[in-house]
Formats: structure tokens, C-alpha cells, sequence
């Protein structure tokens, strides 16, 4: 058999070397099968001699195919095509990828099934405080600084699974100071991102089917990752003082854990009062539950300090407590820790050894910074103020053009404000005036175990100057107003 | 010694007070040990390109602070006990680091916490010998950190970056997706779009994805034998059950996958460079591979490490590429190019696997450092990543033959021949019948930079005891071959005193 039948053509004036030409050709006439898996290729020799090239030239190209895997060569027998081809490179063949059933496993498929039903979402639109808002030259300075520095001590850094030491170190005393945490720097972890702190915990104290008892409505990302891990939620009531820790008693199964937000519930903004949070303590105590308590937006309370944290009360060891900068320092850190009980710190540090070492250390240097020279709390100062002042706007055009038509959550904390409308209207009435105004507010539904509470939504300010929240509040309050 | 020293610049501050400041540092953190030996001026000098006088300075200025004691003849060591409150300070943090790993916890944990528990703490007690490893990484000196630093000082300004910072895309900022798809397309012939390109904050997290997103408790990973830890502890810790499959010099076994009483949900392998052996999977193997994984069902993860690194002999195609069935899954990372500093990495997701995997994503974890993400996306783009590829192949390449022919020159009667391998270290199997405790201690004095493999092994009993990793990408071609010669020599003598000697 002749070569040339194989239409192996030589381009001498070509820039690509005789060997890659010939190898391409060779391993084209392969993948389309005009030369058969198992044929005998002609000697070096006789290639050579065909194609008008070198011995040398030939032989590394039939080298270069072999290591390739096209074709095999085999002592005393010549060279053989593979009868494995590798064929499917892409650059060569279209890939006609089967489209195949895929065996999930049981979280995989409830995430799946969860996102069918809307629970879940793939994107996320923020509502937070805005970029402009951010002391960005102090933060382009401090990352500068540890982009120049800390990156050459990297290279010598062992990751310590909790995080960067000198940013827990800042944080612990943070914590100390604004919400009387009971802290030390052992105890403290830093997390990448939000996430992964609740997957963690429940990893390591929830089995499948193991009962977690948390508010209703409450925190509906929270929830989400607690039925995905195959947890049993419980719901409690909420009240104007949050959770009402007296049903937990009437519980047949006591829970493993306890999820709430004492210092502003999500959504109603209820503030546990203390006599509610001993006894919160108290159960846990007693029944050997562990209490995550979720400080998510602590830093705005509009009148009269911040309440100390429930970790500070805390003298059983009981609390997992968590917080984050995403309130105040999204979208340029969204960095998260939790203060870990004693009881459990050993186990904590293995499973984020095991699962996050990994934080960006210029990030958490830079944040160290931050709170170490006072920038944080000064942002914080700053912008409480103006959350003061954009939820005054709120509510002073609700007021003023609604009436006594809509209830407003008295709590004067928080980055949202809850409302309820008379039940006079039509979900879909507001709904459409939302739409018209481009109004930040949100149906509570989302936060419900149980039925919805119908005309319920919250809020968020945060994110719009007060001219312009003027305007879209009146816009969205006259458009109600006219419907009765 | 491989101690890593940074001058923070700070102005108006003496040269050789910033080294002290530094070196003072490293002691307190424990990087240099109580009672033993200081770095030799002359070493120390050189690698940090001052003049010797100003580090005696700096040491002059360690002794003043009662940290360091020399002994006349025989150099500078770091002070037995360090004065005032220091030395409870770093007793303090060396007891708290060794104590978070082995105090039990006093909480009932759950069952898969305690698996989570039990597993963390054996991955961090072996995480304690990997560093030796990482520095033999690529050569830190060809590491791009300046145009890498430059970059990320490009980005600090964030208010540069406001239409991104807002968005929040759990699998990674578009851009860069973009940027790898094309990479890997022309690097890797991996044709799936930047829409199913993942990137992750944390490398762990790729496993945990995975592992969360395919596998049941006890389902089946088959994990080659022996195989990275690190990825067969995140998965072992989700409750799979890992079933070791033996490799040979073309790759995991097929033959031995077939044999198996149930198939595997998941194939873990590492193709282009099996670590630790070092073996390339050969493309006969890869076929087979894929037919299998496409016949039972199985989903197959190749963690595409070290591809770059083949010496002499062209890089294949990855499974990825052949892949007709869409059932691979390929991870890599930036590791090996600017070591901690880019903590960024990414898996391609096969095209079923998009929108659970994007669930599963959104999950775990939402938020990546924006900066990172804006400096890498250009540093794929402007070409800055091939670029110092093609520079870390060559250097290697002259390494790995200095390292090999001291090797064979002097070693070769009490280690077994090396294989053909890739990748960034040899292996190295001892023939001689010194314990491994010795032939540690002796390559440790010599300064022969060689790891015990044993925990690349799932069952430690049927692990050879003397098979050692021999990083020789940080070798120094001009001295690898009297370091080799010394510690042969110290070899030979301690096999004529017998092992009882020591």
C-alpha cells in the first residue's frame, strides 16, 4: 500500500517543520480512518523516501506519534496504528458528547429540587450599602501597603486554619469592646465567605434528621442550608421581643441547636429583651443544645447603644457566636467569623483544616489594619447616621401620605424596616406599585416556615441616598394611597 | 535552611535593625527554633544581597536582646530560653497551635462531625511535613511576583471597579472565567465554555464540591494507590467510602477498576503527572478510562497537576479533551506559579453538571476576593502565565538532570533506578537496610531536601517505608552535587557501624 493514497502532502515552503507536518498529516488520515486502527505503517525508510524528507525527520515524527498514543510500536512487528485512538482532540474532531442521566447525591438533587421551586437562586442582587459609601482611599492605601509587604512573607506562612493571627487579634478586641463578647484570639475564626460557617456547624453537631429549632420567619438562607444538610427545622414563634423561648419547652425532642438573631430578629427587627435571653441561655444549658446566635446587623441601633451580644451573657459555653463585615464593608470584604465555643474549638479547627485553610491574606491584613487604626468603627459611626436618617425618610413619607393604613416596625435598628399594609389591599396592588416606583422592598414570605403573613414586606434602605429614597418612597405611597 | 526572611521597607529605619526586627519575628513565631543553629552570616547575606557586615550588625543586635548566643568557633544560635515575657509568649502559641489538633472536644459531636473531626485532625498532622514539600514548588526566583504585585497594586483601587464589586456570581467574576476557558482551551484542548468554569476562594472547597454534589454516604471513590491526601481526606471526611486502586507506570489500573465488586460514583486520578510516583498515564489508559467511567456510570476527577512539567517528551492530551461522554471533571490550580499568594483555583465542570454544581457553589461559598480575581483575569490575558511556564520548564529541566546525575553518581548502589517521570520531584526507593528514621536524620544534616511519601498511602501498612520525594525544583545546580556526595557519604558510613550505632 502507497502512502500517497493517504494524501500525505508536503509543503516545503511552509514555516511549520517537515516532522510536525508529516506527524499532522499522519495523525489527520488516522482520526478520519483512512488509515485503520492496527494497519502497519510503511518503514521510516520508505516514508522517508516517499515523502522526500530525512530518515531523522521521519522517525521523530512517527516518535512524536507514538507519544502521542496514535500509533505503537512494537519490536521486530514495525509500527502499528493504536487500536485505542486518541482520536477526540478536540482541535481535530467535533466532541459528540452524550448527553447523559446524572446520578445526584440526595443533597445534590434537594439543592436541585429546591431551585425548581424558587428557593434558591444561582445570582444574587446586593442591597447593601454602596461602594461610593466605603472609605475606599484608606482601603486602597492599606491594600497597597500589604500588596507591597505581606506577599513576600506568604511564602513562609504556614495557614493557620482559624485565620491570619494579627486580623483575629484585632478582631477579638473589637469584639470586646462594641458588643462585650467573651473572646479570646484561640476562639476565633475567620471565614472566606458567610456560607460556609453554618455548614460547618452543622456538619459537626447535626445527623440526618437531627432537630434544629429556629425562629419563624427567620432566616431564609439559613434554613435552606439546615434542610439541605437533612436536618429537621422547627419553627418558633417570633414576638415583639423575638423568639419566645417558652415554646422551646413544649418541644417532645429538645433541639441540638438553637439558630436566632437576639439583636435584631430578621425580618421583624424585634430586640430580645434580657429577661428572654437568660432564659434562652438557661435552656440551652439544661438540655445540652448549642445556640447559634447570628449578630448579622448588631452595628445599627439608632437610639441608645448596641446590646451587648448573648455570647457575653453566656457562662455555660453554649454559644456559637457569628458575624461579619458584609453589613458594613460589602462589596469590598465579605469576610465572616465566628466566636467558637471552648467545647468545641478542637473540633472546629480540624473540620476548617479539612475544608477552608485558605483565606486572601492581603485582604485579612489589610482588614487588620482597619480595625486597628479605628477606620472601622469610625465607618460604622458614619454610616449609622446615615441609616438613621434614610429610615427616618422612610418613615416619615409612609407616614405622612399612608397613614395609619400601614404599621411600621417600632424597632429603630437594622438595615431594613418591616411594614404591614392594611388588609384592605391587594398583594398585587402593591406588588405593581413596587414594580412602578423601584421600590427596595421585599415580601417577608420568603422567611416563613408557616403560612405567610399576607401584606408583610421589609425594606431596604440601605443602599439609596435619602433625596432619592424621598422620591421613591412618595411615588410608591401615592400610588397606594390612590388605590382606596 | 530554608527560612524565609522579609524586609518590611520602612523608611528612616536602619537596614540592619530591619533585618533584627525580622529575624526577631521569626523567632518569636517559632519559624526559627529554640537552641538551634542561626542561619550563617555569610548565607544569609548572599541570599538577601546585603553586605556581611550588616548582618553581623543585625546579630549584634539579636544578642544585645538576649535572643541569640554565640559559641566562639562554632557560629550563632538561637537563645535555650528567651528573655522576659517572650518565652511564655512563644511557649504559649506553640502549645496553643499543638493543642487545637489534640484536645479532644468536650461536645457530643454528631457522626459525620466526628468523621469530620477525626480526619481534620490526622490532614493536620500530616499538613505539618507538606511544607518542606511547597517550597520545592516551582523556583521561588522565577516566581512573577513583581508583575503579579503589580497587578494586584493595579486593582486596589476598587472604586475602579464598581460595576463588578455589585455583582455577586458564586462561580467567579465572568471575565476571568473567560480567561481560563481560553487557557485551558489552548493549553489543554478543553473546548467547554466559560460557563462551565468554577472558581473557588479555597482549594479544599473543589472536593467539597464535588464530593458534596455526587456522593451518598458510602458511596464508592476510587482513589489511586498511593495518591494525594489531601483530596482522599476532604472525601473521606463527606462519608465516601475510598477504595485504594493500585497504579502502575501508565496509570491507574483499569483491569483492577473492573474487579472491583461495585463500581465507583467517583475516579479520582491524576493523569498528566501521578503524584507522588510521577508516572504519565499513557493514552491507551486514558481511553480505557473513559470507557469504563462511561459504562458504570462514574464521574471522573482529574486534578490536572503539574501537566507543564514533562521533560523530553511532548504533554498529552488531557481526559478532559477525549472526554466524549461528559463525565470528566478537571480541576486545577495557580498553585505552582505564585505559591500562597494566589489562592485562587477552579474545576471545569462537565455540561450535565452546570446548574447543580452552580447550586452546590452558591452554597458553599459566594463571595471571592474581587482584586485576585481582576489581577488574574489580566494575568491570563496578557500572557504573563505561559510566559513564566515556558521560563519554570527550562530552569527545570537543567535542575532535574543536575539532581538525576548526582544521583546516579553517587547513589545508585543503594536506591533502586529511577523511572521515567514528570513533575517537579523524583522519586527516590532505598535499598539499604538503615531504618527511615536514619536516612531522615543523615539527608536532614546534609541538607538533602527529601519527603517520606508513607501518608500518600490509605492503608500505611502496605506503604514502602523508604520511598522518599525528591523536590529538585529549588535545587542549586552548582552545589546539589556535593550535597549529594556528603550525604552519600554520611550513608555509607553509618551502614558500616551498623544501624545500632545511632
Amino acid at each position: 500500500m502507497l502512502i500517497d493514497e493517504f494524501d500525505l502532502t508536503m509543503d516545503a515552503a511552509s514555516t511549520i517543520s517537515a516532522s510536525k507536518q508529516m506527524a499532522d498529516a499522519l495523525k489527520c488520515a488516522i482520526i478520519k480512518g483512512a488509515i485503520r486502527p492496527g494497519f502497519v505503517l510503511p518503514s521510516v525508510r520508505d516514508l522517508a523516501g516517499q515523502l522526500n524528507i530525512s530518515r531523522s525527520t521521519a522517525s521523530r515524527a512517527i516518535e512524536a506519534l507514538s507519544a502521542q498514543g496514535y500509533v505503537v510500536a512494537e519490536r521486530g512487528s514495525g509500527t502499528r496504528v493504536a487500536s485505542h485512538l486518541p482520536g477526540q482532540s478536540q482541535e481535530l474532531l467535533p466532541a459528540s458528547i452524550v448527553a447523559r442521566d446524572v446520578a445526584l447525591s440526595r443533597f445534590g438533587e434537594w439543592l436541585k429540587q429546591r431551585h425548581e421551586i424558587g428557593k434558591t437562586s444561582t445570582k444574587l442582587h446586593y442591597d447593601g450599602p454602596r461602594l461610593r459609601d466605603l472609605p475606599l482611599n484608606i482601603w486602597r492605601d492599606l491594600l497597597v501597603k500589604h500588596c507591597r509587604s505581606t506577599i513576600d512573607e506568604e511564602v513562609s506562612y504556614v495557614p493557620e486554619p482559624f485565620g491570619f493571627p494579627p486580623l483575629r487579634e484585632a478582631y477579638v478586641s473589637y469584639l470586646i469592646r462594641a458588643r462585650a463578647a467573651k473572646v479570646t484570639q484561640e476562639r476565633l475564626a475567620v471565614f472566606a465567605s458567610r456560607n460556609l460557617r453554618l455548614d460547618l456547624i452543622c456538619r459537626l453537631l447535626l445527623d440526618e434528621g437531627d432537630v434544629i429549632a429556629m425562629e419563624d420567619p427567620g432566616f431564609c438562607v439559613g434554613r435552606e442550608q439546615f434542610l439541605a444538610i437533612g436536618a429537621k427545622v422547627v419553627p418558633i414563634d417570633v414576638d415583639g421581643q423575638g423568639m419566645v423561648v417558652e415554646q422551646l419547652e413544649t418541644l417532645a425532642v429538645p433541639p441540638r441547636l438553637i439558630y436566632c438573631t437576639p439583636s435584631h430578629q430578621a425580618p421583624t427587627g424585634a430586640v430580645m429583651p434580657m429577661g428572654r435571653r437568660k432564659k434562652l441561655l438557661d435552656y440551652a444549658a439544661a438540655h445540652d443544645a448549642y445556640i447559634i446566635e447570628d449578630d448579622y446587623d448588631s452595628e445599627f441601633r439608632y437610639d441608645g447603644r448596641p446590646l451587648p451580644c448573648l455570647q457575653g451573657m453566656d457562662t455555660n459555653d453554649r454559644t456559637i457566636y457569628l458575624s461579619c463585615l458584609w453589613t458594613v464593608m460589602a462589596p469590598v470584604s465579605r469576610i465572616g467569623f465566628m466566636v467558637v465555643p471552648e467545647t468545641l474549638v478542637a473540633a472546629m479547627n480540624a473540620a476548617k483544616c479539612l475544608v477552608e485553610r485558605d483565606v486572601s491574606l492581603v485582604e485579612q491584613a489589610a482588614i487588620a489594619d482597619f480595625i486597628n487604626e479605628g477606620h472601622l468603627e469610625k465607618l460604622i459611626r458614619r454610616q449609622r447616621t446615615k441609616h438613621a436618617a434614610q429610615r427616618q425618610v422612610v418613615i416619615n413619607k409612609l407616614e405622612s401620605i399612608l397613614g395609619k393604613s400601614v404599621w411600621i416596625a417600632p424597632e429603630s435598628a437594622g438595615l431594613e424596616v418591616l411594614v404591614r399594609f392594611e388588609t384592605a389591599y391587594h398583594s398585587e396592588q402593591i406588588e405593581n406599585a413596587i414594580a412602578d416606583s423601584g421600590m427596595p422592598m421585599y415580601s417577608t414570605a420568603a422567611y416563613y416556615i408557616s403560612a405567610p403573613r399576607p401584606l408583610e414586606y421589609v425594606i431596604a434602605f440601605a443602599g439609596t441616598d435619602e433625596e432619592e429614597l424621598a422620591l421613591i418612597v412618595e411615588k410608591f405611597a401615592s400610588q397606594i394611597a390612590r388605590l382606596t | 535552611m530554608a527560612i524565609v526572611i522579609n524586609l518590611e521597607y520602612k523608611p528612616y529605619v536602619a537596614l540592619y535593625r530591619r533585618l533584627s526586627d525580622a529575624l526577631r519575628k521569626a523567632i518569636l513565631e517559632g519559624r526559627l527554633k529554640l537552641g538551634e543553629p542561626m542561619p550563617s552570616v555569610r548565607d544569609l547575606s548572599k541570599s538577601l544581597k546585603i553586605s556581611s557586615s550588616t548582618t553581623l550588625k543585625a546579630y549584634d543586635d539579636l544578642k544585645k536582646q538576649g535572643l541569640v548566643v554565640s559559641h566562639s568557633g562554632s557560629g550563632t544560635y538561637v537563645a535555650e530560653t528567651l528573655p522576659g515575657d517572650l518565652g511564655d509568649l512563644l511557649q504559649e502559641r506553640l502549645s496553643h497551635m499543638q493543642k487545637s489538633f489534640s484536645a479532644r472536644p468536650d461536645a457530643i459531636l454528631s457522626s459525620r462531625g466526628e468523621l469530620l473531626f477525626e480526619t481534620g485532625k490526622k490532614q493536620s498532622a500530616e499538613h505539618v511535613h507538606v511544607p518542606a514539600l511547597e517550597y520545592g514548588g516551582t523556583p521561588l526566583e522565577l516566581s512573577p511576583v513583581r508583575e503579579w504585585k503589580a497587578l494586584l497594586l493595579k486593582y486596589c483601587d476598587v472604586s475602579q471597579g464598581e460595576e463588578y464589586a455589585e455583582v455577586i456570581e458564586p462561580l467567579g467574576f465572568m471575565p476571568l472565567r473567560e480567561a481560563i476557558a481560553g487557557y485551558v482551551l489552548r493549553r489543554r484542548s478543553i473546548a467547554s465554555g466559560a460557563s462551565n468554569v468554577c472558581i473557588f476562594g479555597s482549594k479544599q472547597l473543589r472536593l467539597e464540591l464535588v464530593g458534596r454534589l455526587l456522593l451518598n454516604n458510602g458511596d464508592i471513590v476510587a482513589y489511586e494507590e498511593p495518591g494525594y491526601p489531601e483530596n482522599r481526606n476532604t472525601l473521606h471526611a463527606l462519608g465516601a467510602t475510598i477504595v485504594p486502586v493500585p497504579v502502575d507506570v501508565d496509570g491507574m489500573s483499569v483491569v483492577h477498576l473492573r474487579k472491583l465488586e461495585h463500581p465507583p460514583k467517583l475516579i479520582c486520578v491524576t493523569p498528566s503527572h501521578h503524584d507522588p510516583l510521577g508516572y504519565v498515564m499513557s493514552m491507551q489508559r486514558r481511553q480505557e478510562l473513559l470507557d469504563y467511567a462511561h459504562e458504570v456510570g462514574a464521574f471522573i476527577l482529574e486534578d490536572d497537576f503539574d501537566y507543564e512539567f514533562r521533560y523530553g517528551k511532548p504533554t498529552l492530551p488531557s481526559l478532559k479533551a477525549l472526554d466524549r461522554y461528559d463525565c470528566v471533571i478537571y480541576m486545577a490550580s495557580f498553585w505552582r506559579i505564585l505559591y500562597k499568594s494566589l489562592r485562587l483555583s477552579f474545576i471545569v465542570l462537565p455540561d450535565c453538571l452546570v446548574t447543580a454544581g452552580s447550586l452546590c457553589k452558591g452554597y458553599l461559598e459566594r463571595h471571592l476576593p474581587l482584586i485576585d480575581q481582576l489581577a488574574l483575569t489580566d494575568f491570563i490575558n496578557e500572557g504573563y502565565l505561559e510566559k513564566h511556564l515556558k521560563r519554570t520548564q527550562r530552569l527545570l529541566a537543567i535542575r532535574r538532570q543536575s539532581l538525576i546525575l548526582a544521583i546516579t553518581r553517587y547513589l545508585k548502589n543503594i536506591t533502586e533506578p529511577l523511572e521515567e517521570t514528570a513533575g517537579t520531584h523524583l522519586m527516590l526507593q532505598f535499598t539499604i537496610p538503615l531504618p527511615p528514621l536514619i536516612i531522615e536524620r543523615i539527608a536532614w544534616n546534609t541538607g538533602f531536601n527529601i519527603m517520606n511519601c508513607h501518608f500518600y498511602y490509605c492503608y500505611l501498612g502496605v506503604a514502602p517505608e523508604k520511598q522518599y520525594i525528591v523536590p529538585f525544583a529549588t535545587v542549586d545546580s552548582d552545589t546539589i552535587d556535593s550535597v549529594v556526595k556528603e550525604f552519600s557519604m554520611a550513608v555509607y558510613k553509618a551502614l558500616e557501624s551498623g544501624p545500632d550505632a545511632h
